[in-house]
């Protein structure tokens, strides 16, 4: 940092840039809007880009989100930071202040090409965050194939500054002495689209925490499932064993008190009924039981998928998981008790665990300060005109879209990025004509 | 088995104390989580179920009742918050009242104002009853000038008579219930066994330490498998030194010294009780298990009772060791008695009636596994 901050002007500052924040941001940049976007990871794309497929039309979900990537990097009325953190919004005279810090991916992006040299030459072997452990990366990285910007991330935490990618690197880009950057923004409106967080694995001391490794989250299922996945194929943690019965349960993160999630997070029923149909793809011969206590196939064309899911011989069992322990070869063993026939517990033995977590905001206002937006009880931004606008918050000219409202699938967000981006629209005309 | 669905039953269960179990949606959650239940004896969802149906006699005629020891890690996991644990406790207070015919237990338990009329009227005529009968009026000790020795012991013959007809009567009553949804006829061998392990659960409280989570803070004098562990001896202790100085008073006139074997019995299982009582009270007070977040009058009832008697009882033996004459002990003297008696007369119809229902059904539990 050397004196003076760099200042930035905008229409409207898009915090946030999964899917709904690409989404808004060529919305608004579409209409004639300068859109400052701001995303505190190394790549955009969010949630959306790590998943394999999506419910109920078993779409790539990359197929989806990757044009979208790219229009956004590409359009001449967005500014992108990318692994930029927001540091703070002040609201002053109905405009809004916003100061950023750049973090330091420790190489020159000006210079950087993305040949991967410095990746190839790096010694260092890390769990890899985007393959949520499963898979491995160097200690410097450019994050996922399909990453926009295609720059290389250095973990200054685990380098061991041996210089091998600086000797690789052809423009000399390296800089081990990088430091953050600040900005100042201006912009005429604020839409936050920061997302959503899994409950935790290891939340339910009843389902054994982190201890099992055959106990995976969907995400991490996601990404066995995903073609370009950390094993290229469908295995299992513990021994790389291909699975041959596979257990999905539901309302693991959701609809549980002793988790602070009492409400349901909506899209888990449809993630996992979508995942065991990937799966019966994949694994022709596997066994895959979902246990649940009501299945909640809410949207359109959802029914059907459930349906054909059951057609598809995918076994359906009423009943809450209530412990998981496992056996001396690390297979899951669950205990339920069926709604059906008996009434009485039993224990079912499976070689592979999904716990079909929950949804929780990524960004809580009371926790995380940035800007005081109410929020609900359940800890997501109030919408102020939920059946009207429900883009609306708190604070005037502070707009909100996706799951930072509540549980909601792809299709809900994206209908309300877009709302949003218009709400916003509105909000700048209004304050031109004043 | 023909049954009339009688959906109405639940609202008389809830009297009892299981106020959300309208919100149960029958997810299995709570047998699945609970540490204790297993194909032989299947609960809470299965009580629940009958609950719900209105099978009154069937839902306390089965050992599953009292096979639970209220850990709460059901209630804590109930993804309704239909609170299965306090279900289950409603369940055995609707059972205690069910199988006493005069309908007392019923009235203590459905209403505190009751519970505690009842107590204090019991009181006061045992009580009066011994202050004013005028038996063997000329004291052996300055302990006995307003309460006599003999009538604490007539009177003692007395509750203990009607205690163990009660108690025999809650026998009858458990064994009828619980036989009819059993396997009639079984050889003796399996009978023994089922005995034997019913003795040693007893002793060994296993189940119970079985049913304490895994996060249970503290040491084990802080633990409710120890605590119930040292109530229950303390208690059983008590007893045993109390008949003891029934049995030898003709015998030995020594029975007030402090080194007499009964009292030496009385001591350490009086301190084993106060511990014991201390320790539930503190845990009940700080809400250590999800079972106190909903405890009723009559829960703390025996509590209440057994930690007076036992600091009078300590009271009292300081008080004659030393000859700390006085009025006031002559008074905690008349409380002591008049409390420990009223704690046997009324077992049956409180919370201490499981001394009765819990092993008979864990025998009857370990026979159908056997």
């Amino acid at each position: 940092m050397n004196g003076t901050i760099e200042q930035l002007k905008a229409d409207v500052l898009v915090v946030g840039a999964g899917i709904a924040g690409l989404q808004t941001s060529l919305d608004l940049a579409d209409q004639g809007n300068r859109v400052l976007l701001v995303e505190r990871q190394p790549s955009i794309g969010g949630r959306m880009i790590n998943l394999s497929k999506v419910f109920p039309t078993l779409d790539c979900a990359s197929c989806i989100t990757t044009p979208r990537m790219a229009s956004v990097a590409h359009h001449s009325s967005i500014d992108l930071y990318t692994y930029t953190e927001v540091d703070r919004i002040e609201r002053e005279k109905g405009k809004f202040r916003a100061y950023l810090t750049k973090k330091p991916r420790y190489i020159e992006e000006e210079l950087c090409i993305g040949c991967k040299r410095c990746e190839e030459a790096c010694t260092t072997y890390l769990p890899d965050e985007y393959d949520h452990g499963l898979g491995g990366k160097k200690a410097i990285s450019i994050p996922f194939t399909n990453a926009i910007p295609q720059y290389p991330v250095m973990d200054m935490d685990n380098c061991l500054l041996c210089g091998s990618c600086a000797k690789a690197c052809p423009t000399q880009c390296i800089n081990f002495l990088q430091e953050p950057k600040t900005f100042e923004v201006e912009a005429g409106a604020v839409i936050m689209t920061t997302g959503y967080n899994l409950t935790e694995l290891s939340a339910k001391k009843q389902y054994g925490g982190t201890k099992y490794p055959n106990v995976i989250s969907p995400l991490q299922m996601e990404r066995l499932l995903a073609p370009h996945g950390p094993y290229g194929g469908v295995m299992r943690p513990s021994d790389g064993k291909i699975p041959s019965s596979i257990a999905f349960v539901q309302c693991a993160g959701s609809r549980d008190k002793s988790l602070g999630v009492p409400y349901c997070s909506r899209v888990c029923c449809m993630y996992a009924i979508k995942q065991a149909m990937l799966l019966s793809g994949s694994l022709p011969i596997a066994d895959i039981t979902i246990y649940y206590m009501d299945i909640r196939a809410f949207g359109k064309g959802y029914e059907q998928f459930y349906q054909n899911a059951k057609a598809m011989g995918i076994e359906f069992v009423k009943a809450k998981v209530g412990r998981i322990s496992e056996d001396s070869e690390h297979n899951p063993i669950l205990r339920i008790e069926r709604q059906e026939d008996v009434a009485q517990p039993e224990e079912v033995t499976h070689d592979l665990v999904v716990l079909s977590l929950g949804m929780v905001p990524a960004w809580v206002p009371d926790r995380d300060g940035i800007i005081p937006l109410e929020t609900d009880t359940d800890g997501f931004i109030r919408s102020m005109n939920e059946k009207i606008t429900p883009s609306l918050t708190s604070l005037s000219g502070v707009f909100a879209a996706g799951t930072i409202t509540g549980p909601k699938d792809i299709v809900d967000t994206i209908l309300e990025a877009g709302a949003a981006a218009t709400e916003a629209a509105n909000y700048l005309r209004g304050q031109e004509v004043r | 088995m023909s049954i009339t669905v009688n959906p109405d039953f639940l609202k008389e269960i809830k009297r009892y104390g299981a106020f959300d179990i309208n919100a149960c949606f029958n997810c299995g959650n709570c047998t699945a989580v609970c540490p204790l239940s297993d194909p032989n004896g299947s609960f809470p969802r299965k009580l629940i179920r009958l609950g719900q149906l209105g099978d009154k006699e069937r839902m306390i005629s089965g050992p599953e009742p009292w096979l639970c020891y209220y850990c709460g890690e059901c209630s804590e996991t109930c993804p309704r918050q239909a609170e299965p644990g306090e279900y289950m406790a409603a369940v055995r207070r609707y059972a205690i009242a069910r199988n006493e015919p005069s309908g007392i237990a019923g009235l203590m338990y459905r209403s505190g104002t009751m519970a505690i009329l009842v107590t204090v009227l019991v009181g006061i005529v045992l009580g009066a009853f011994m202050l004013t009968q005028n038996i063997g009026r000329n004291p052996s000790h300055w302990i006995f000038s307003d309460v006599s020795y003999q009538m604490i012991h007539y009177v003692g013959m007395g509750i203990s008579v009607l205690a163990v007809l009660a108690f025999l009567g809650g026998v009858y009553k458990i064994s009828s219930r619980l036989s009819k949804y059993s396997p009639s006829k079984t050889d003796p061998s399996k009978r023994m066994v089922a005995l034997k392990r019913t003795i040693a659960e007893i002793v060994t409280m296993s189940r119970h330490r079985k049913s304490t989570p895994d996060s249970e803070p503290g040491p084990w004098y802080r633990q409710s498998a120890w605590i119930h562990m040292g109530i229950m001896f303390g208690f059983l202790g008590l007893l045993a030194a109390t008949a003891l100085d029934f049995i030898f008073l003709e015998l030995l006139p020594l029975h007030l010294s402090v080194f007499w074997p009964a009292r030496i019995i009385g001591t350490i299982a009086g301190l084993a009780m106060i511990w014991g009582v201390s320790a539930a009270i503190v845990r009940r007070l700080n809400h250590v298990e999800k079972n106190a977040e909903h405890s009723r009058l009559p829960d703390w009832w025996a509590l209440i009772f057994l930690f007076v008697i036992g600091l009078t009882g300590f009271w009292l033996e300081i008080a004659v060791t030393f000859g700390l004459n006085g009025a006031v002990n002559n008074w905690f003297l008349l409380l002591h008695v008049a409390m420990a008696m009223e704690l046997v007369l009324l077992f049956a119809f409180t919370k201490m009636a499981h001394v009765i229902y819990r092993p008979i059904a864990l025998y009857m539990y370990y026979l159908n596994q056997a």
